[in-house]
Order: structure tokens, then C-alpha cells, then sequence
């Protein structure tokens, strides 16, 4: 229990220091006006030709990208935070500290995430109410959806710790974020739902891992507890194993570090 | 100032040069990350067909243009999404001392070198788009070199705004991100307040849509209204930036540039 504690306090004072900082998510808000406006003039443009694609109203679609915009927008950056610890060698200092380097992170992640999570949502559902004059989507999903965005959140914490790491490999690696957030927006289902795909696009999507971190909780989102158990317990899944896995290659990358004193 | 132009950028790449791996993995990255947005309209468009004149091969064509433009003002002009942290830092102190106008001396004294990859991405696109071509190609250069310099002026104006409300780098910043995203879209979808903005406060409608139709159907009063835009966002861009420059208080930082 102590152990959690520590994590807990972490969770805490970070959240507090958001909460301080309100002002800063007026542009991301803004932002993602913008970007509501930009896509439901896209879909109003196709959907006037087609009134239902793969089971998608026009809607439908727009609630679905709403959600999913809102998970996207809730990530707190911490990438370069660590591998400038990694190239300055103030690792060190951290993995000193009676806590572990990778909770320690989380617990600062999620604290943030959450806190913009909850703060788009009530924007996004908000403007939403407005344009389409009242709230369409099954209560519940509000609930299940936000638990199953923070487990991809999680999970997409995992995927950024790994190309944090890679700071020990290279000096620069801001193009792997840029890779990875471009899998997010296409295969990851930000943009387009998976049932859209083309059927061999699909298989590869649905077998991999980055459609948990938004299209899941994005479809929770708009269906409900429909297949809710079945979608939840493969995102749980999907992060034990892949944190398993970090916590491995972590330990492995340890032996890579080489501080000179002074 | 073309030759000061060409030090800068034989200075900045042979200074990126040293991390020789790094500058190939920054480059391919973009390019890599370009194509990725295309995987978009590609199930789309196999979804639907078309959107409103617009097809996969209009969408490469749009693509092509943006990221030609978007690469040669990052290459040449890279420091301009910086400019409102170096005013409200204070930073623009050693650039007032140096004998050429400070506004190009700053824009020109940085290359963002991932923008190399925009670049031969955009160049790439354009061959697949089937509007290949020599006459196309010399048009697509012509463009990509308004569209940068338009990009650059659109952003030296929204981040002059430091001079007037202080820290203006979210909303610059924002604004800047709104015009890439109106830009990556068909114009043919923008209807009622979208339509009115892309013509006039959001270049977006001479950044990219115009290009593109010129380059499909060319038509010299397009042109001349292309010409006529750039002209017009330039001067307010040097008015936005030298007006301001007025009410610039140093911030007696004593900076080094390598």
C-alpha cells in the first residue's frame, strides 16, 4: 500500500500544478474547433452522397471523431523530458530515488491526461450539443468510454516511453514521434473508423495494438455497453503485456548508461 | 541577400551534417509520416470514389503543392515558428546589431532540417499524381517558392503578435496549425464562414487551392490574384513585424548563436 502511496502523491502534486496552468488548454480547445469544424464539413461534403457508410450516419461519424479527437489531444508530452535526461545523464539522479523511474513517469502522465481528458470531453460534447441541438449517444458510453480511454492512454504511455528510450540510440528522435502519431491518425482509427478499411487493411489494424489506444475508446464511446466486456478486457490485455515488455527493455537499456561523475 | 540565403543554408547543413544518421532519420521520418496521411484519403477514396471534384489523384496533386511550399519556407526561412519566443524572450537584441534587415536576418538564420524530407515528399507525390510534367513541374517550383514565402508571411505576422499581448506563441502557433489544417482538406467542402475565412484572413485558399487549380486548368487571372495575395501578406507581414519592433524592450540577454 505504501508503495502506491508514493505513486499516488506523484499523481497528485501533478495534477494540482495542471489545474494551476487552466489557461494554457484555451488554444487545444480552440484547436479542436477548429479541427471539428474542418472534418464535419469533409463528412457533410461525403455523406450527402452516401446517407450510411459501414454502418456510419453522418452523426454517428462526427460524435465517433469527436471522441476520438478528444483522446488524442489528451496526451501529456513527456518524451523529450526524458531523453534529455537521457543526454544530459540526470537519469542518474532519478534512478537514484527510492521509486521507479517508469511509475514515477506514469504517475506524472496520467495525472495530466486525465485532467485534459475530462476537460476536451465537456468541450467536445459541448459544441457538439450546440451544432446538432442535443446529445444523440447512449449515456453510458460517457462513463465506459472515459475509463477505456484511460487505458489507452496507458497504453499509448507505454509507446512513448519506448521512443523515449531510443534517445540512447540516437540523438534526435522526434521523427519516430512524428511516425508513431501518423499510425494513430490512419491505422490507429482517428481519422476513419477501422470497419471503413479495405478488408486486408482491416486484419492488420485489428491485430494490432495502436487501435486500442483511441478507436476503442472511441467505439465504447458510441455504442454503449454494447460489446463493451469484449473490447475492455483486450485493451487490458494488450497493456500487461506491452508493459511486461517495457519494463524489460527498460532494464536491458539500463546497462547502456554511461555517467561520468563530476 | 540570395547570397546570404545560400551561406545560411550551406552553414546550417553542414552544422546538421555532423549528426550524419540523425539528418537521414529526420528526413525519411517526414517523409514516412507524409505518406501515412495519404493512407487517409486512400480508404476513403475507395470508400466513396470522389468529393466534389476532388479525387486521389487531385489529393496528391494538393499534397504535392502544401508540402513543396511548406519545405522550402522551413528550409529557407526556419526560424519563423520561433519568431514570438525569440520577441517576448528578448532575444532579437543580436540580430539588431547585424548589417542586414533583422526580419530576413532572423528568418534565414535557422534551417528546420526534417523539412528536407516535406520537400522530396512533395516532389515524389507530384510524379504519382498524373499531373506529371514539365510545364507542371516548372509551375509546381514557381508555386512551392509563392506558397513559401506566403507560409512565412502569415507566420511572421501571427507571431509579431508578441510585440503587442506578450506571450503569443499558443495562439500563434494555433493559427498556424489552423491553416495547414484548412489547407490539407478539398476547398470544395468549405461552405458559408470556412469559405469567407480561406479568402481572406486564412490564406489557406492561395496557399494550396489555387496552386492546384493553375496547375490543373491554367488560368492567368488565378495568377495574377496568387501574385496579388502574396504581395498583399508580405507588406502586412513587414508592417506587423517593423511596427512592433517598435515597442520591443530588450531583455539585456546575452545569447550565443552556433
Amino acid at each position: 500500500m505504501k508503495k502506491v502511496k508514493k505513486y499516488f502523491k506523484i499523481f497528485k502534486i501533478n495534477f494540482s500544478n495542471e489545474l494551476m496552468y487552466v489557461i494554457n488548454y484555451v488554444s487545444t480547445f480552440l484547436f479542436f474547433g477548429v479541427v471539428l469544424i474542418v472534418f464535419s464539413q469533409l463528412w457533410r461534403a461525403i455523406y450527402s452522397e452516401n446517407p450510411v457508410i459501414e454502418g456510419f450516419t453522418y452523426e454517428k461519424m462526427i460524435w465517433y471523431f469527436m471522441y476520438a479527437e478528444t483522446v488524442m489531444l489528451s496526451r501529456f508530452p513527456f518524451v523529450r523530458e526524458i531523453a534529455d535526461e537521457i543526454k544530459s545523464g540526470d537519469i542518474a539522479y532519478r534512478l537514484n530515488k527510492p521509486y521507479s523511474y517508469i511509475l514515477y513517469y506514469y504517475s506524472k502522465f496520467i495525472s495530466s491526461s486525465i485532467l485534459k481528458l475530462f476537460l476536451n470531453t465537456l468541450v467536445g460534447i459541448t459544441i457538439l450539443t450546440i451544432a446538432f441541438k442535443g446529445y444523440p449517444m447512449p449515456l453510458i458510453g460517457l462513463i465506459l468510454g472515459f475509463t477505456s480511454a484511460i487505458i489507452g492512454l496507458s497504453i499509448h504511455f507505454v509507446f512513448h516511453f519506448f521512443i523515449a528510450l531510443s534517445a540512447m540510440w540516437f540523438e534526435d528522435n522526434t521523427a519516430f514521434l512524428f511516425v508513431y502519431s501518423k499510425i494513430l491518425l490512419t491505422i490507429g482509427g482517428l481519422f476513419i473508423p477501422i470497419e471503413m478499411f479495405p478488408e486486408t487493411v482491416k486484419i492488420i489494424a485489428n491485430a494490432l495494438p495502436f487501435k486500442h489506444i483511441i478507436y476503442t475508446p472511441a467505439t465504447i464511446y458510441i455504442n454503449g455497453a454494447e460489446n463493451f466486456l469484449k473490447l475492455f478486457s483486450a485493451q487490458i490485455f494488450t497493456l500487461l503485456i506491452l508493459s511486461v515488455v517495457v519494463a524489460f527493455a527498460f532494464e536491458k537499456s539500463k546497462k547502456r548508461f554511461n555517467v561520468n561523475g563530476g | 541577400m540570395i547570397k546570404l540565403i545560400i551561406k545560411y543554408f550551406k552553414f546550417n547543413l553542414s552544422a546538421h551534417m555532423e549528426y550524419r544518421v540523425n539528418f537521414l532519420i529526420q528526413s525519411i521520418g517526414m517523409i514516412i509520416n507524409d505518406f501515412f496521411l495519404l493512407f487517409f484519403w486512400w480508404v476513403l477514396f475507395k470508400q466513396i470514389g470522389t468529393i466534389r471534384e476532388y479525387g486521389l489523384n487531385e489529393i496528391l496533386l494538393l499534397y504535392s503543392v502544401i508540402t513543396v511550399s511548406f519545405g522550402l519556407s522551413m528550409i529557407f526561412f526556419g526560424n519563423q515558428m520561433k519568431l514570438s519566443s525569440i520577441i517576448y524572450n528578448g532575444e532579437l537584441d543580436s540580430y539588431l546589431f547585424l548589417p542586414k534587415p533583422v526580419l530576413f536576418h532572423i528568418l534565414i538564420s535557422r534551417i528546420d532540417i526534417a523539412a528536407i524530407g516535406d520537400f522530396a515528399f512533395g516532389i515524389c507525390v507530384f510524379f504519382l499524381s498524373g499531373y506529371g510534367g514539365i510545364k507542371n513541374f516548372i509551375l509546381l517550383i514557381l508555386f512551392g517558392m509563392l506558397g513559401a514565402i506566403l507560409f512565412a508571411s502569415f507566420n511572421v505576422i501571427v507571431h509579431s503578435l508578441s510585440f503587442y499581448i506578450g506571450n503569443s506563441n499558443s495562439l500563434s502557433s494555433l493559427l498556424s496549425d489552423t491553416l495547414m489544417t484548412f489547407s490539407t482538406y478539398p476547398h470544395t467542402v468549405y461552405t458559408g464562414i470556412s469559405k469567407i475565412l480561406l479568402l481572406t484572413v486564412l490564406p489557406a485558399m492561395y496557399f494550396s487551392f489555387i496552386p492546384v487549380q493553375i496547375i490543373k486548368e491554367f488560368s492567368i487571372i488565378k495568377l495574377i490574384q496568387l501574385l496579388a495575395a502574396n504581395i498583399i501578406f508580405v507588406s502586412i507581414a513587414f508592417f506587423s513585424f517593423y511596427y512592433g519592433l517598435k515597442k520591443y524592450e530588450s531583455g539585456n540577454l546575452i545569447t550565443k548563436k552556433m
